[in-house]
């Protein structure tokens, strides 16, 4: 109870961040993907399972703003915590080099679904749209996220940069 | 025989572990699929405004989603704030643009001229029924009289009153106790220039006779009639003309040319004995008062006649105004 009340807590900071200062620091549109970062945290810790449901939940919360295009972000998240999930029991999740990887596939898989997802509802060139968002989109998450999370640790009193996930 | 085909047909324990492994996520993403691609649009919309008012309460009522979100508010705010920013910046570029207009105005004005001007800075300005008044402070070395003109670069704009230390009293052209000897620059018709409280233009030449030829748009300047004002300031513009109550004589009114509610600085101009305007070489026939005051006092290229005073103006060309 006390765990799912605290990654309720988390999941909304995220939220409030992802809706507030984020924007602030995108690159000719580009931010990095708090969501993504959340799906990597919990399907590193808890496994491919819980990455995939709580994508698909808060993918749905994205989803939620356009009803028109729902079950994208579900999707994308989804997907993403399958990657990372999966990636992480094979993997040496404890190294840094590993995990960053992981998130940028992760990442790279959410994004790139986004982008068949539009194409394939009529939205976008694909090619284009994933080398102008999907990549660099991916690249930015992959390079912003490991230092605001080891600021994070830190802060918890943490080792690890993926808090606690090693 | 039949219970070691059952046990080949089944699955072994691994792979049920494995099927169960990926039940889950598999039919993860098999709901967001069927969500985006076999659900309706409406019931997608209605789904979605489910969850809106359910499960993701706490989040609308906290963030929200769309224009009435705490993104687009913060983009709103933003928003606003580059905008009052700009309007800031385009305030203040435009303060700086009429000041240093201004202070070419008055820096072209001190190498026109030859006359000695002494600048004095305008702290306090009053215009009422009892005329046009305001204090200037003067921190220079020259000795100021009374009596003594005052200008700006548009034209005069009166004379002192009082002198209390630095402090100078100026009387505007605009007040009672100032009468001004002018002259019809163009046809050299002469007047005394005096304000009526309440009258359609701030300075009247009373008297003219009717023949007297004032024209809409002629420069008046000083005629340097009187131990005031030196020949040559120019302190308006003819605007139109009023029968006068009795007699064949009428009325000529003037607008000032410099506005007292709108200087800053203003100059006294020092009787040292030399002609207030500078030596224009000229050709003959010329007229050295006007070719020297345009000079000082270039013709104003903004000088503003509406189309009404305008068309009072062709009325007063086309002649005498009737007695009644």
């Amino acid at each position: 109870m006390l765990t799912a009340l605290r990654l309720l807590a988390v999941v909304f900071v995220l939220l409030v961040c992802q809706a507030t200062w984020i924007p602030r620091i995108a690159i000719a549109g580009i931010a990095p993907d708090l969501f993504v970062a959340l799906v990597f945290w919990i399907a590193v810790r808890r496994g491919m399972h819980w990455g995939v449901w709580l994508g698909l939940a808060v993918g749905l919360l994205l989803d939620v703003e356009q009803p028109q295009q729902l079950g994208m972000h579900a999707f994308a998240l989804a997907l993403a915590g399958l990657v990372i999930g999966r990636g992480s029991t094979q993997l040496d999740k404890g190294n840094p080099f590993v995990a960053g990887a992981l998130l940028f596939v992760g990442a790279l898989a959410a994004e790139s679904a986004r982008v068949v997802w539009l194409s394939v509802s009529g939205v976008g060139d694909p090619p284009l749209a994933w080398l102008r968002y999907a990549l660099p989109g991916a690249l930015y998450t992959a390079l912003a996220i490991p230092p605001l999370s080891l600021a994070l640790a830190r802060l918890f009193g943490r080792k690890d940069w993926i808090l606690g996930a090693a | 025989m039949r219970s070691v085909r059952l046990i080949a047909l089944r699955p072994s324990r691994a792979a049920t572990h494995r099927l169960r492994a990926w039940a889950s996520p598999v039919s993860a993403l098999v709901l967001t699929l069927f969500l985006g691609f076999v659900l309706p649009t409406n019931a997608r919309t209605s789904l979605a405004s489910f969850l809106e008012h359910s499960l993701f309460f706490p989040y609308r009522a906290a963030i929200g989603w769309g224009p009435r979100s705490l993104l687009a508010e913060r983009a709103l705010v933003a928003h606003e704030a580059v905008r009052a920013d700009a309007a800031t910046r385009e305030g203040a570029a435009r303060e700086t643009s009429a000041e240093n207009e201004h202070l070419r105005r008055l820096l072209g004005l001190g190498r026109r001229s030859e006359a000695r001007l002494v600048p004095a800075v305008v702290v306090a300005r009053g215009r009422g029924r009892l005329g046009d008044v305001l204090t200037a402070r003067y921190e220079g070395a020259e000795r100021l009289e009374l009596g003594l003109p005052v200008v700006v670069p548009e034209g005069l704009l009166g004379r002192i009153a009082a002198i209390d230390g630095q402090l100078i009293r100026v009387e505007g052209l605009a007040n009672p106790n100032v009468a001004v000897s002018v002259q019809d620059q163009r046809s050299r018709e002469e007047g005394i220039a005096k304000w009526i409280p309440g009258g359609r233009w701030p300075l009247w030449v009373q008297g003219a006779p009717s023949q007297a030829d004032w024209q809409g748009g002629d420069r008046v300047v000083t005629s340097g009639l009187g131990a005031v004002f030196p020949k040559g300031l120019l302190v308006g513009y003819v605007m139109g003309a009023q029968a006068e109550e009795m007699g064949r004589l009428r009325r000529i009114g003037l607008r000032p040319a410099a506005s007292f509610a709108r200087a800053e600085v203003v100059f006294f101009l020092l009787g040292d004995g030399k002609p207030t305007y500078p030596p224009v070489t000229r050709g003959p026939g010329a007229d050295p008062d006007e070719a020297g005051w345009t000079a000082l006092y270039p013709i104003d290229p903004e000088r503003e006649l509406s189309r009404l005073e305008m068309g009072e103006a062709e009325r007063f060309r086309s002649g005498p105004v009737p007695s009644p």
